[in-house]
């Protein structure tokens, strides 16, 4: 298992509406024109990369949450999820940046 | 004593239909609105429409169902639906006969539309053209479908049956697959507007509903949508609904039962906070299916169908197999409303 690097941000435009009394939040993601339903880690997940956030900062808001033994594989799932579906973008922290065919 | 069962609980809607003109170019005679080919002049306007959404949006709502009468017949809905884009996750109900390619193109590219849904009567002209009384119209809404599919348009295909199709349900699974699309509705039919006037002739008993879903056979990676046992979804939990005139109506089928406030004169969380859209929400009723409860997460059935062969709000639903009761789907109670 790794642990989340670089910086990581919601993709433009999301739409996020809790909806408290179910513990979920639906999103509305207009590139995709697709609703998420998403349950709670993934829903905290996403609000706190709102701005943006670097992985440290990220993982420490987290923590400060999420105080269970397994709460870095939680982060994990969740961003997975967040990426999988295009809700969230990552910028890889220049050390893990892909090589390019020029470097 | 065990509580009652109830429906989840939402402090505001996440969704809402919008049943944005009662006109429409075709005169389909199971029509619910009993549309008109010219549109009332009481009809809310694009701007009183856009300050609606703005205020759906501030409210909380996230998701819209657009339907009319036909959307597309009024020449100011594209105003609209571009003002809704990037907002909302819209699904457009229509006839298909005005998608054109370049008005596929701008439902695409500048509404940002979710999913057309397309109504088709039957698997060929003279099925559907008998039943929108308008001569050539499913050779128009099949290029419609055509268009939106070319446009990259997630497009489903819906009919609702009746005794004028149920019997070339199969042809029309063929058509759809034929055409490319993936997912298709078959809909109950509901007493309301011209298919009220011509119910006995049009509704099959509950047997025979099932019968004909019963023997459909779809195609591989084929999606079939439909609302009968297991199925019988109570959505009244999660649903509202604005008429073309600014009307809360909770649900575009209990379009001639309720009015919960018109948005002119009162706020929509006003409305939602009705009492009797509570009730229909809350899932209070005297007897529900529990197998259909599971599937769907609410419970009751459908509200529109029980009030309009029972009278009461808070009946059981004869188009469900456990709560049907003997309950002949052919005949309509005459009823006033
Ligand atoms: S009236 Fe029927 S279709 Fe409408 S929201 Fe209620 S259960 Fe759903």
């Amino acid at each position: 298992m790794s642990c989340p690097t670089g910086h990581y941000s919601q993709m433009p435009g999301l739409r996020l509406r809790p909806v408290r009394e179910l513990g979920v939040c639906v999103v509305f993601a207009p590139a995709e024109a697709r609703l998420f339903r998403l349950n709670a880690q993934s829903w905290l997940a996403l609000e706190l990369c709102r701005g943006g956030t670097t992985a440290a900062a990220l993982r420490k808001a987290w923590r400060e949450v999420v105080t269970s033994d397994d709460a870095e594989e939680r982060l994990r799932v969740a961003l997975d999820l967040l990426l999988a579906n295009r809700l969230l973008h990552h910028e890889p922290a220049p050390a893990e940046a892909p090589m390019t065919a020029a470097s | 004593m065990t509580a009652p069962p109830r429906n989840p609980v939402l402090e505001r809607p996440l969704k809402v239909t919008l049943s944005f003109t009662s006109s429409c170019n075709l005169r389909c005679r199971h029509c619910y609105a009993d549309c008109t080919a010219a549109a009332s002049a009481a009809e809310l306007p694009a701007a009183e429409w856009c300050g609606i959404l703005d205020r759906l949006e501030a409210d909380g709502v996230i998701g819209l169902y657009i339907e009319g009468g036909e959307p597309l017949h009024r020449a100011d809905f594209l105003d609209v639906l571009r003002h809704a884009a990037g907002r909302f996750h819209v699904q457009l109900r229509t006839n298909g006969t005005l998608v054109t390619p370049a008005l596929a193109a701008a439902l695409k590219a500048e509404c940002g539309i979710a999913t057309l849904l397309v109504d088709i009567m039957g698997p060929d002209a003279a099925t559907h053209d008998a039943a929108t009384g308008v001569a050539g119209s499913f050779d128009l809404a099949i290029a419609g479908i055509r268009a939106a599919l070319a446009a990259g348009i997630d497009t489903q295909m819906l009919t609702i049956m009746t005794r004028w199709n149920a019997a070339r349900l199969q042809d029309w699974v063929a058509l759809a697959a034929g055409l490319g699309v993936a997912t298709v509705g078959i809909l109950r039919p509901y007493p309301l507007g011209r298919l009220r006037q011509r119910w006995a002739e049009a509704s099959l008993s509950l047997e025979e509903m099932h019968a004909a879903l019963e023997a459909l056979r779809l195609p591989p990676g084929m999606r079939l949508m439909q609302s009968w046992h297991p199925n019988n979804g109570n959505c009244c939990w999660q649903t509202a609904a604005i008429d073309a005139f600014g009307n809360s109506i909770g649900c575009a089928y209990l379009r001639e039962y309720v009015n919960f406030g018109n948005l002119r004169e009162v706020g929509f969380l006003d409305t939602w906070a009705h009492p009797l859209h509570r009730q229909l929400r809350s899932g209070a009723v005297t007897e529900s299916c529990g197998d259909c409860a599971a599937t769907q997460g609410s419970h009751g059935g459908c509200r529109s169908t029980a009030f309009a062969f029972h009278g009461r709000w808070d009946a059981p639903d004869p188009f469900d197999r456990a709560t049907n009761h003997g309950v002949d789907l052919r005949v309509l109670p005459d009823r006033p409303l």
